[in-house]
């Protein structure tokens, strides 16, 4: 948010959240404002109860005290003033900051020092490179759709939706954003990433505002939703993580968080009742795809213990070690892998398809009025139930985009491979069990596992002349010693320890979780299905 | 003169649509039946309207009127197989703000999956709002004027409101739910169950052998309903259990008396396969008997009742087995739709969204 905007959207945003909680208020029969107040009062106390990494607890403490008090003893007045600071002291935490100079030190600075810094390493890299500074923007690589990007951005307001994966696809969406020639774009990040030391420097001032997961109320919701609203109708292109948060799981996202998506509908309604030029709004699914997660590890740890999901935040993992982070770029640069970023088809906010002229078209190509859809009886009306409806249809759209544009590693072809052939040569039903034990147990001898992994490839190879994912060029194109080869290397330089590991002519499972992590990004294709339906045609 | 504004235009020209058409004339304003002659009309058989008389207030095109498909609610009243024919041709004419509701039971073969018609409808037009109509309804009872009972599902509650608007009152009452693929799913695979329990009927046993499969019936639906986004509740109500009831109730109900006919006999008597439910449900249970063994879920009932459609013989054994097997082959039976969002191999197997 430039300086020149932020009075301006803070003042709107309050105004807009306590106009419509108080005529909510006035609607209802029962005691709509002590209900809003009571439930921040209930969620904060809790909140601030249990997060005792937060930098602001003493101030929350406080905060939440003088609250209490001033309720306890309030009439219908005071209860008004305090909805209203209660809406202030929200919106003025999530304002995000944007400064020109960080940004262009940002963008012009840092990937070459950086790559200097990798590059140390490879010193035969550094002196093929010599004079020009390597960076490691060779590393990140962005397809897809960018074209189509540039010429809509100009046409609308953009919404970028990342699959989300790692804390680095923060900064990797930022340098593509630049790297596109798009204007820098603000963006909705964790509180607890704020207080990183390296990366809350940046983030305080490169368009990043806060989103504080732990809050749990409905004012908070309402406030965050209408901030992302107000910045879209400003023309500040947006970018969040419609996921939420990291893929524990390490699967493609299949469910979403609606809150943030639903912001576009309505921005664009609002523009449309304003007049405004360029009022449309146009969301961009992309996808970011690793050959390894930096966090990896910590992230299947939380998922198998279905330790609160999206509740729970990971405080201390992979991203706050230092030597860690230096590790895995350090392998991305002396491997000469890449952070694919592909950029899909952009969507209207009630899941069409959009040209590059900006033209909403249904399946078959045909135009549609999608101003139409705001009318009810001829007139536009505000309808907060049918935008929630809309919005659901795009998240589903969006999800279907995710899928399609899943870039596929031969981390992931190996990972599913071996792990499926281990868990039908394994006798135990209970999975975690089967995930303790089958490192100790089984061992496959590398003849079947290039079977298998040919076998894998044909079918991944099928999907991606279907449209329903793509392959990486290895994946495409190379044999399955090659690709066996290549992810046995990606999976032993890394990770604390190797995913697979071969000695001999035996493929050894060393980490079951892992493992297990890679081969979940193949989950939800069918892959299952189609196994069994061509082990059936083969008989 | 200028042309009279339809508040509810209704494209379809079996029993449903004439039906459909009486009640709404009873409550609403200006209704239109648009009955254009459909390309898969050959083997249904029936007499346009199924021989019922519309009301003299209910206008009748022959052709694709634009201006009667103009309506602010359009209500499609074909069967599932016709759906993407006759939204081919309508599809381009509609607009955003229009919603439409279909009456279809069953789903809709697409390139070796299926969709639900609202998914068709979608597809082959601009709307969005969309909404379905199901559950133990009866066009010769609605005619009459007799009690019946609907039910309207749509994601979008103006599109609930106004086919309440337009088609309760009276005798009728509409029930709404806001869970579209619960409802769809439920109108297509309780026709499949009722052949179930009509092979049970045929094979002479009796009201308990029915009831238990009627249960896992309903085990499976929701099962199978929540792998695909369902709400497994939806499955207990009118377009579940109340239209399920009904169809093994009714001694009258084809999809009951396919499954008493073929019971105990050799092959498949070709003839019922005329019948449009009895299409459907064959339709239907192919489709879902292939999406479910893709995702792993396991679906007895309605595999035996879909190897019957391909020619099988359904015997005592069969029904034994299927009505009054061991508690732990039923609990392999149902999946908790509470583990559905952790994708664990192995016990819980899913298959994302449903489709195969």
């Amino acid at each position: 948010m430039r300086p020149e905007d932020q009075r301006r959207v803070l003042i709107e945003v309050v105004s807009r959240v306590k106009e419509r909680q108080l005529a909510v208020a006035a609607r209802s029969a029962e005691a709509y404002l002590d209900h809003l107040i009571h439930e921040t009062i209930f969620y904060e106390d809790e909140r601030v109860r249990t997060d005792v990494h937060s930098v602001k607890r003493a101030d929350d403490k406080a905060w939440l005290a003088a609250l209490r008090r001033r309720f306890s003893h309030a009439g219908e007045l005071e209860k008004k003033r305090l909805l209203a600071d209660i809406i202030e002291r929200h919106a003025a935490e999530i304002l995000g900051h944007f400064s020109d100079p960080v940004y262009r030190f940002t963008t012009s600075v840092i990937p070459s020092g950086l790559g200097v810094m990798l590059n140390a390493f490879s010193p035969l890299k550094l002196a093929s490179d010599f004079p020009r500074l390597p960076d490691v923007s060779g590393n990140i690589v962005i397809g897809g759709r960018v074209e189509e990007l540039r010429k809509l951005e100009k046409l609308g307001t953009v919404v970028l939706t990342p699959t989300h994966s790692s804390n680095l696809d923060s900064p990797v969406m930022g340098y593509a954003v630049f790297r596109m020639g798009l204007p820098p774009v603000t963006y909705g990040a964790g509180l607890n990433l704020f207080q990183h030391r390296f990366l809350g420097y940046f983030m305080q001032r490169l368009g990043a505002y806060k989103v504080d997961r732990l809050k749990k109320h409905s004012l908070y919701k309402d406030v965050l939703k209408e901030y992302a609203t107000v910045t879209l109708e400003n023309g500040y292109h947006n970018l969040f993580f419609p996921g939420g948060t990291r893929s524990r799981s390490g699967a493609v996202e299949q469910k979403l968080k609606l809150g943030l998506l639903g912001a576009g509908i309505q921005a664009y309604y609002n523009n449309l009742r304003g007049k405004k030029p360029n009022p449309k709004i146009f969301i961009v699914p992309c996808t970011i795809n690793y050959q390894l997660v930096l966090e990896a590890a910590s992230l299947i740890d939380d998922h198998l213990k279905e330790a609160g999901k999206s509740r729970y935040i990971i405080v201390d993992d992979e991203f706050s070690r230092p030597s860690r982070i230096y590790a895995f770029l350090r392998n991305l640069v002396t491997l000469e892998e890449r952070v694919h970023l592909i950029i899909g088809r952009a969507l209207d906010p009630f899941g069409n398809d959009v040209d590059e002229e900006g033209v909403s078209r249904d399946a078959h190509g045909r135009p549609i009025d999608i101003e139409r859809y705001f009318l009810r009886g001829g007139e536009p009306v505000h309808d907060a139930d049918r935008n929630a409806e809309f919005t659901r249809l795009l998240g589903a759209r969006v999800v279907d985009a995710f899928m399609a544009d899943t870039l596929v590693f031969s981390t992931n072809v190996l990972a599913w491979t071996v792990f499926e052939r281990l868990r039908a040569e394994s006798s135990d039903r209970d999975f975690y069990r089967f995930l303790r034990s089958a490192a100790y147990e089984i061992t496959l001898p590398m003849t079947e596992v290039y079977r298998d992994v040919d076998r894998t490839l044909g079918l991944v190879r099928r999907l991606a002349s279907e449209g329903r994912l793509r392959a990486s060029d290895a994946v495409a194109h190379a044999d399955a010693e090659t690709i066996v080869a290549k992810a046995l290397r990606l999976f032993g330089c890394y990770h604390t320890r190797p995913v697979l590991e071969r000695h001999g002519d035996r493929l050894f499972p060393t980490d079951m979780n892992l493992l297990y992590f890679y081969r979940n990004r193949l989950w939800g294709y069918g892959l299952e299905r189609m196994k069994s339906e061509a082990t059936v045609g083969a008989a | 003169m200028a042309p009279r504004k339809t508040s509810l235009a209704i494209l379809g020209s079996g029993r449903m649509a004439a039906a459909l058409a009486a009640l709404a004339a009873r409550v609403s304003g200006s209704v239109a039946v648009v009955a254009p002659p459909l390309a898969d009309a050959a083997g249904t058989g029936a007499a346009r309207f199924g021989g019922l008389r519309l009301p003299k207030t209910v206008r009748v095109f022959e052709s694709l009127d634009r201006a009667a498909l103009a309506a602010p609610l359009l209500v499609v009243a074909v069967p599932s197989f016709q759906v993407g024919g006759i939204m081919a041709r309508v599809g381009p004419l509609l607009r955003g703000d229009q919603y439409v509701v279909h009456a279809s039971r069953g789903l809709v073969g697409s390139g070796g999956g299926w969709e639900r018609p609202s998914e068709v409808i979608a597809r082959e037009s601009c709307v969005r709002k969309l909404g379905a109509l199901a559950g133990p309804f009866f066009a010769d009872e609605v005619v009459k004027g007799e009690p019946s009972s609907l039910v309207a599902a749509s994601g979008f509650r103006e599109v609930v409101d106004a086919t309440k608007a337009a088609l309760a009152g009276g005798p009728v009452s509409l029930f709404t739910s806001d869970d579209l693929c619960g409802v769809e799913l439920g109108g297509a695979l309780g026709p499949i169950y009722a052949v179930a329990v009509g092979m049970a009927a045929g094979l002479g046993y009796g009201m308990g052998t029915r009831a238990a499969l009627l249960t896992k019936a309903l085990s499976e639906m929701a099962g199978f309903g929540a792998t695909g986004g369902a709400q497994a509740r939806t499955f207990s109500g009118l377009s579940g259990l109340g239209d399920l009831f009904t169809l093994v109730s009714v001694e009258g109900a084809a999809p009951f008396r396919f499954g008493v006919a073929v019971a105990g006999r050799a092959g498949r008597p070709d003839e019922w396969l005329r019948d449009v439910r009895i299409r459907e449900a064959r339709a239907s249970a192919d489709a879902v008997r292939r999406a479910a063994a893709s995702m792993g879920v396991a679906m007895p009932i309605l595999t035996a009742v879909a190897e019957v459609f391909d020619g099988a013989r359904p015997t005592r054994e069969r029904i034994e087995a299927l009505a009054g097997a061991g508690a732990g082959r039923d609990a392999d039976a149902v999946i908790d739709p509470k583990r559905l969002g952790v994708p664990l191999p192995a016990l819980f197997p899913q298959g994302g969204r449903g489709k195969g």
